[in-house]
This record gives C-alpha cells, structure tokens and sequence, in this order.
C-alpha cells in the first residue's frame, strides 16, 4: 500500500475511534445521537454528556498522544536511538517531581497550577540531560543511561516523598502520575491546543532536517547542516510537546516510544511520512485507551496511560518482532 | 583555487593536530596515509569543521573556511565519513537524493537540476540500475558507490574520503580506488585517508605522510616513499621498489623470522 493512503487510514481510524470514544462510557450514547449532537442534527441529543465531557477529553486525549509520538520520533531520530523516548530525556520522572514538590510544599496551590509545576519540571529534568549532552559530545547510548540513571534518581525521590508524607497530601497528584484524562475537559483543552498545533506545524516543517540529522552527525555536517544548532532546535521542540502533554494528562510514558516504531513499521523512516503516521498513531493509541478505560469498570475509570501500556506492549513487541531489522543499530 | 592549511592545530585531547602546514593544490588525488592515530581522520574533520580549529588558517582558493557557512562548505567540498550511515529501509535513489540537501532549501524542496544530478550521479558511479533497491540489502563494495554517488550528486570539486577502502574486500577496495580515479580524470579533487602505501603511491599523484599529529612529509609518492621514513614513521624495515605491474612504489617488510635472503 502507498504511504499517502496509509497516512490518509490513520487518519480515518482516529475519526473512527474518536467518534466510539464519544459513544462509550458509564452512560452508554448511540452513534446516531452522537452525530445529532455534533452536527445539531434533529432528532435526540446528548449535549451534556458528549459536548461537556466526552468531545473535549477525546480531542484531549487526541491531541496529547500526538504529541507524545511526535516528541518520540524526533528524539529518536536525533539520538539515532531506537531505545529514546520523552522518558529517556527525565520528561516523565521531571514532570512528577515537579508536581509532587509543588504539592507540598504549596499545600494550598490550586490544582490548576500543578500542569505548569510539571512543565517546569520537565523542563529542567530534559535541560540538564541535554547540558550534559552538549557539554562533552557524549555518545547517544551514554546520553540515554546518564537519562535513565537521571529518571531513576527523580524516580527514588518520588517514590521516597510518597511514603514519608502523610497520605492525603500526595492522592492528587498520585492519580495524575498514572496519565490519566479523569475531570479533564475544554478548559485543559483551550489551554493547549493553540501552543500544540504550532509546535505539530513546526515539526512538520523540520521534517527535512530531520532526515538530514538521521545520517549521522559526521554525514550531515558534511552535507551542510548545522548540527548543534539545528539538534537544539529539535530538542527544545521535543521537550515542550512532551512537556504540554504531561501537563495536561500526567505521566504517559509509552506513547512516545512505541508510536514512532508502529510508524517506521508502516511508512519508513522518512518524516515526511513517518511524522504524520506517528501523530496520528500516538492519538489513535491514547484516545482509544482513554475510551477503553471507562468502559471496564463503570464507573471507575482505569487510566489511559495503564491501559496505553497494557495494550500497546503486545502489539509493541509483536510488531518488533516481526520487523527485526527495525531493532538493529 | 587549492587548499591550504597554515600551522594548523586541533583536535581532540589525545590525538591533536599540531602546526600542520600543507598544500592541496586543485585537480590532484591526494592521499594522507601514516600510522593508525596519526591524525590524518583528525585532518579531514578539521578541513569540514567537524572539529574546531584552534590555531591557524586554512583557505580555499585563498578564502578562509572560516567565512564560508556551513551550507556553502557543503558545496565546495563533499566528504564520506569512515563509517557512513544508512538509516533501515533507506533505497539507493532516496540515500543520493540527500547529495543535494546543500543546494536546496530548507524545506529541501527538489528541483528538476537536482534530479538530473542525482540521475548522473547514479549512472556515473555504475548504480543505477540498483536505485529502488534497499541499501541496507546491498555488499559493502556496492554500499560504499552509494555513499560516493552521494558525494558525486554533491556536485562539490572537492571530495574528501576517510578510509574508503578500509573495510572492504581486495577486488571491492581496487573497484572503490579506480572509480575514485576516474572522478579525479572527471575533474574532481579527491583527498583520501588510505591505509595501504602500495595502493596509495598506485592511485593517488601527492602523497602527505603523517606521524603523531604532524606532517613528516608531502610530495609525489616516489619522493615521500622511502625505506628511512617508513622506518621513522611506520617503526618498520622494508623494502621499496618498483611495482612490477604499475612500476609505482611498493613496500614489503623484512621479517626476522623468514628468508629475506633475497633481498639483502
């Protein structure tokens, strides 16, 4: 199948599973009511439940797993690492570490401001990975263990804070470490969105250089890029979609390692076509998680970022496993 | 229109350049041979500033590199890196197609010039009845055309190579030498890192010999080949003497241990 048609099924499939996800949960909604509230057709609607809750949260979900994936396949490609992910740059472990320390020692913040706490976490967690970077021109294997060492220190005081504090403190922030859409809506949504759908443009932009950089730094120099700064660029656009994700929708480490791979499996490596495929693969993957989550136990809800994991893995390792020649360095 | 570097130092704390004068002049094939560590890699990613310079100077045409941009770098001089990379599933067309990612735009948008370019490049290089095919399925030999074919569609006068010939087998290292040959008759300044001084002193017109980051000697092969620099530089004793075939020089060590009776 050609690239263009494969890209333009994904792109059916995440209209298809957008629209399921909007017709599932505690209040079961029928398709046909779906569409009468969407497109204020005759007939039965369900203006609370779709319009209040569900559309916002899968546009949510969409948006937040597109970009995870997109942050994916640029640090994979500028690593030249199969292995990275926004969780090997300390995205995730930063992210928590930021919430948890604002939650308490801010005991009284509005929980509107743990996302910022968390992007600022991020931030500085991806910063001082990619100073280390920078500073000596260490190899992308050692970068990638100097992140998981960094992940796992964040990680130990987490874990360290979690038990020493007194429980109620920490329940908040506990559930949105999991990546979870619970409670979150259009005022998430108007937040982010504007900044998300630049950095995609952006991204989209860099899709040449991006191939360029997948040659090697030795080859592209050669060729006339500027690497550093051009891998600056691309870092700092990585660490600010992952960043906004998490915010929003708490820790998702998944995404961002498996969309890119489902991607090359289907268009190649090339970002033109695997940046598109990966997005929208990223937002199928979450968007679908998020839906599945709510229909498990009603009316508990079972996170997106648990069930990102528990479903994607086998078909993860499926898919590695039939494409080997994806997994050598 | 060659390229000079004046009292040059560079390089990495272990292996570094120090106060490498040397002249490249234009239409020549160049090879810079020494022992391994010598700096001669070291030189080539000076010359692309893959390396910063941290003394001296070094012009084309008696510009200073330093001026150039990157992109206008790219234009003058082509290199193949000691190990290339081919990124999975990647197709022989595609790979040389980013030969022109220097004179396109950013976006690399692409240009029926670019693509008569890529097309020549294909053809001139002997491969282009393998442009569909993966390059990840192909031998070493035929992998490394790719890689030269990328630099031909650079459309650069210069092309700077480091180890072409290094991890490939005898017939694909004389088949990756001739086809350099034949470039150099096109036109095309080629300066390679050769380990084989036989090879070397058979293909290329210049030679410059280096040791411990310094250059003990350039010129043309039979002047820098001799039995006392090998010794100096290599820490070898051989003989030099006429090629039978090529009549260019060819070196063969003495041993302890055999009958060198011959040639005492």
């Amino acid at each position: 199948m050609r690239p263009g048609t494969l890209i333009a099924l994904l792109g059916l499939a995440l209209a298809a599973t957008l629209c399921w996800s909007l017709m599932v949960g505690a209040v079961p909604v029928r398709i046909g009511v779906v569409l009468n509230t969407l497109f204020g057709l005759d007939g039965p609607r369900q203006d609370f439940i779709i319009t209040r809750s569900r559309l916002p949260r899968g546009l949510l979900a969409a948006l937040t797993g597109g970009a995870l994936a997109l942050s994916g396949a640029i640090i994979q490609t500028i690593l030249r690492n199969d292995l990275a992910s926004p969780k090997i740059i300390g995205i995730n472990a930063g992210a928590a570490l930021g919430v948890l320390t604002a939650s308490l020692l801010l005991p009284k913040l509005s929980a509107s401001y743990l996302p910022l706490a968390a992007a600022v976490g991020a931030a500085l967690a991806a910063g001082l990975v990619f100073l280390l970077f920078e500073l000596r021109a260490v190899s992308s294997a050692r970068l990638i263990l100097i992140g998981v060492a960094l992940g796992l220190f964040f990680e130990a005081i987490v874990d360290f804070l979690l038990i020493t504090v007194p429980g109620a403190a920490v329940s908040g922030p506990l559930i949105w470490l999991t990546g979870s859409l619970w409670e979150r809506g259009w005022p998430e949504l108007s937040l982010i969105w504007l900044p998300l759908t630049v950095l995609f443009a952006i991204t989209g932009l860099l899709s040449y250089r991006l191939d360029l950089l997948r040659l090697g730094r030795a080859q592209a120099v050669g060729l006339g890029v500027r690497v550093r700064r051009e891998r600056l660029v691309l870092l700092t656009l990585a660490t600010m979609l992952a960043a906004l994700s998490v915010s929003v929708v708490g820790v998702m480490g998944f995404v961002g390692l498996m969309a890119p791979h489902l991607a090359r499996a289907l268009v190649g490596w090339r970002h033109r076509l695997l940046l598109p495929a990966a997005g929208l693969i990223g937002a199928i993957l979450v968007t679908f998680a998020d839906a599945t989550g709510r229909i498990i136990a009603p009316p508990a809800e079972i996170s997106a970022g648990i069930l990102t994991a528990f479903i994607g893995a086998p078909f993860f390792i499926v898919i590695l496993w039939r494409n080997r020649r994806e997994v050598q360095p | 229109m060659s390229l000079s570097l004046s009292a040059v130092s560079a390089g990495y704390n272990r292996f570094r350049l120090r106060d490498v004068s040397l002249d490249i002049p234009p239409g020549s094939f160049t090879a810079l041979i020494g022992p391994n560590g010598c700096g001669k890699s070291t030189l080539l990613k000076v010359i692309l500033q893959l390396l910063r310079l941290d003394q001296g100077r070094i012009t084309l045409a008696g510009q200073s590199l330093a001026g150039l941009g990157p992109r206008q770098l790219a234009r003058e001089l082509a290199y193949l890196p000691q190990h290339p990379v081919a990124p999975a599933g990647i197709t022989v067309e595609e790979l040389v197609g980013y030969g022109r990612a220097p004179h396109q735009n950013f976006l690399g948008r692409r240009r029926s010039a670019d693509q008569r370019l890529i097309n020549h490049a294909l053809e001139r290089v002997g491969i282009a009845d393998l442009r569909k095919e993966p390059v990840e399925q192909l031998s070493g030999g035929q992998r490394q055309r790719v890689f030269i074919a990328l630099c031909v569609a650079q459309d650069a006068p210069w092309i700077l190579l480091d180890e072409p010939t290094s991890f490939l087998d005898l017939k694909h290292q004389y088949e990756t030498l001739d086809l350099l040959a034949e470039l150099n008759r096109d036109g095309k300044t080629c300066v390679a890192v050769l380990h084989d001084i036989g090879q070397a002193a058979r293909y290329a017109d210049r030679l410059v010999m280096m040791q411990s980051g310094q250059v003990v000697a350039q010129g043309r092969p039979e002047a820098v080949i001799t039995p006392e620099r090998l010794h100096a530089v290599y820490g070898v004793d051989a003989h030099v003497y006429a090629d039978p075939v090529t009549g260019t020089r060819a070196v063969s060590l003495k041993s302890n241990r055999v009958d060198d009776k011959t040639y005492t």
